[in-house]
């Protein structure tokens, strides 16, 4: 009975028939330490690399769009929008707002996406670490 | 009408000497304790994400960017803020892109980060050479900069008292590094953004009242009375003159982006983190920080063009380096009442804090990097006790000839130092970065070319540029020697950084290629994730 060791296991019972086929097999040993880490690190890989470009370009590209605008569009940029106000100082003025949002967008990304993954690898290598100096 | 009044310069006096007293007790108090050397480099490692945010901001807020952006925006307007806005996209990239992974990597200092992947003594030396050829010509731009400013605020005139101010400031900001470390810097650095965001936000709202918080009626003031006109809200101006001024403005601009947050004083504050999850947390409060005073610069920049006119800012810098200072000034009107001259008082204060702290940040990236990556790493390690008495020598070997450089150059047009500073940050020490965090196959040769050839290929082109020579802000005004007519070198050699650094990785040959990217996969998990907790 050794899946009693784990009490929410989640098959339901017909499939206990199966157990006795691989009965030699010690619980969980090959599949943790090499491919689970593998795996695990690609999945941040992309996670990281997906947030890092979108972040990364849309800043850069907006910026660089308003800078291209400035220079090569000034009667745009200088008309005004309201009393006194031209279009280029209020775009640039609402860069602020607008970075403060990123800032909060990409906390609220992270956490979801990227910290459980990071976080599960790192468990993943103290456990590792510890399995190794136990079996020094 | 350019110096300050007797009383005025009295308790001008009186808030130097309180700041430099009690800055100097504080690190003290909190200096590190005798052979921790983590606490030494990084000061407190579980500094809360929001005290080590404002530290990040202030660091980033150096004297250079209050004085020079404000002029700058006093001077040519829409220019300015659009350097402003740079100046903050600069530290956002650095949250998105780097200060993550900079922080699993790095342990002290940038040679940490570099040589995570490739353990070797040449990168770690390369990587204090380019630390302190990035951050030399700022730390001699804030203190000459700084001579001028306390000779201004207190009515010093002679050349001698303000050479006399230079070293003396330049002394105690050595102390500071010396003695506090990066904990006691971390203190100061929060003690001044709050000051200076604070004092800011009270002068920028008093000056929005002076014009009924009506914004375009701020504007157009500021127009009328800068000498432009119009042109004063539209871009251009600064850049007027040039060959291609359009092209001269978009990159001058992305040279500050990509240059401004990847300056080793800033980095240095990534690995004071506990975590990645810190950091992150971190630079949130960062990077909303220098946004907040992005708004308050703009506001009094203007404010001074609008109250007191260009004439009278030029008249008291050419730079119009005191901007900030004269406009936070007619803020308060003709006559102060004893509220308003303690909050002016305050304004000068919190300038004080910005010009000691800022360069005591840079003089303690150069001395750790010079005691961590070039002494410490010899054969033989030296004991930890050791290691901090040879970063706190280093702090003095560094800081005494920048002193004496500082009162070299003090007579030049310091923009030129300033640029040179964002332009390696940008053409060697960004690239070099971002190559080794993220690019698998990065070789040696390749990490060598990047930092060597684009420090070099920053520096030859640099002389070329308007800034040196043929032009009334550069540094030899009076000959003509340009042969690269922009502002900035970042056009040319930003993309001979990232070239040199393929073309070092390509010439090193598969096989290297293949090595280093096994090395670095060995080292993804830390990098990434953060897995194991450095050595």
């Amino acid at each position: 009975m050794s899946y009693d060791t784990s009490p929410s296991y989640p098959f339901p019972p017909h499939h206990r028939p199966h157990q006795p086929n691989q009965p030699h097999q010690p619980p969980h040993r090959p599949r943790h330490a090499a491919l689970g880490r593998h795996s695990d690190l690609r999945v941040l890989r992309t996670a990281y690399r997906w947030q890092r470009r979108v972040a990364t370009l849309t800043a850069l590209g907006y910026f660089t769009l308003f800078l291209v605008l400035s220079a090569s569009a000034p009667s745009l940029m200088t008309d005004e929008v309201a009393d006194g106000l031209p279009l280029g100082l209020l775009l640039g003025l609402l860069q602020v707002p607008v970075t403060c949002a990123a800032v909060a967008l990409y906390e609220y990304t992270a956490r979801r996406r990227v910290d459980p993954i990071a976080e599960r690898i790192r468990k993943q290598a103290e456990l590792d670490t510890k399995r190794a100096e136990a079996g020094r | 009408m350019t110096g300050f009044s007797d009383s005025a310069q009295a308790m001008s006096l009186v808030a130097f000497t309180v700041v430099a007293t009690i800055t100097l007790l504080l690190c003290v108090m909190t200096g590190p304790d005798r052979d921790d050397l983590d606490e030494f480099y990084t000061g407190y490692n579980g500094l809360s994400p929001m005290r080590n945010g404002l530290a990040v901001a202030g660091d980033y807020i150096s004297a250079a960017t209050v004085l020079g952006t404000g002029g700058v925006i006093a001077l040519f307007g829409y220019d300015g803020v659009v350097l402003a806005l740079s100046t903050a996209l600069s530290l956002m990239l650095l949250m998105f892109l780097l200060a993550e992974p900079l922080r699993n990597a790095g342990r002290f200092t940038m040679g940490d980060a570099l040589a995570r992947r490739m353990p070797d003594r040449t990168v770690r030396i390369t990587a204090c050479a380019a630390t302190l050829t990035a951050l030399l010509p700022l730390m001699l731009v804030q203190l000459a900069g700084t001579g001028d400013l306390l000779a201004f605020i207190l009515g010093f005139s002679g050349p001698g008292l303000k050479t006399g101010c230079i070293v003396g400031l330049g002394i105690l900001m050595i102390s500071y590094a010396a003695i506090g470390g990066m904990k006691g810097t971390a203190l100061i650095q929060i003690m001044k953004i709050v000051m200076l965001l604070g004092s800011g936000a009270v002068v920028a709202v008093l000056i929005l009242n002076r014009f009924d918080w009506n914004l375009g009626g701020l504007f157009e003031q500021a127009a009328r009375n800068s000498g432009a006109g119009s042109a004063f809200l539209g871009s251009g101006l600064q850049f007027a003159g040039g060959p291609s001024p359009r092209l001269d403005m978009i990159t001058s601009q992305l040279t500050v982006v990509l240059g401004g947050a990847c300056l080793p004083h800033i980095t240095m504050r990534m690995y004071t983190a506990g975590s990645a999850r810190q950091v992150r947390r971190s630079m949130s409060w960062a990077v909303p920080a220098v946004a907040l005073f992005v708004l308050v610069i703009t506001v009094v920049g203007f404010g001074a063009t609008a109250l007191i006119g260009r004439e009278t800012i030029v008249g008291a810098d050419p730079q119009g380096n005191t901007a900030y200072l004269l406009g936070a000034r007619a803020a308060f009107g003709a006559d102060v009442s004893t509220a308003e001259s303690f909050l002016f008082t305050t304004v000068t204060a919190a300038l004080f804090l910005t010009v000691l702290a800022s360069v005591a940040g840079m003089i303690l990236a150069c001395a750790n990097s010079l005691a961590h990556d070039v002494f410490a790493h010899r054969r033989q390690q030296p004991s930890p006790r050791r290691e901090m008495t040879l970063a706190r020598v280093s702090a003095a070997a560094v800081g005494v000839p920048a002193i004496v450089l500082a009162t070299l150059v003090q007579h030049h047009s310091l923009q030129p130092l300033v640029t040179l500073s964002f332009c390696l940050g940008a053409s060697a020490i960004a690239p070099a970065l971002v190559y080794s965090l993220f690019w698998r196959r990065y070789t040696r040769t390749g990490l060598l070319c990047t930092l060597i050839g684009g420090s070099l290929g920053t520096l030859v082109l640099m002389t070329g540029t308007n800034l040196v020579s043929g032009s009334p802000i550069s540094a030899f005004p009076d000959h003509d020697f340009t042969w690269f007519p922009f502002t900035t070198t970042g056009l040319v050699s930003i993309p001979l950084g990232f070239a040199l650094g393929w073309l070092g990785t390509v010439a090193s040959g598969r096989q290297k290629a293949e090595e280093h990217r096994r090395q670095y996969e060995a080292v993804e998990g830390w990098i990434l994730a953060g897995a194991v907790r450095k050595d």
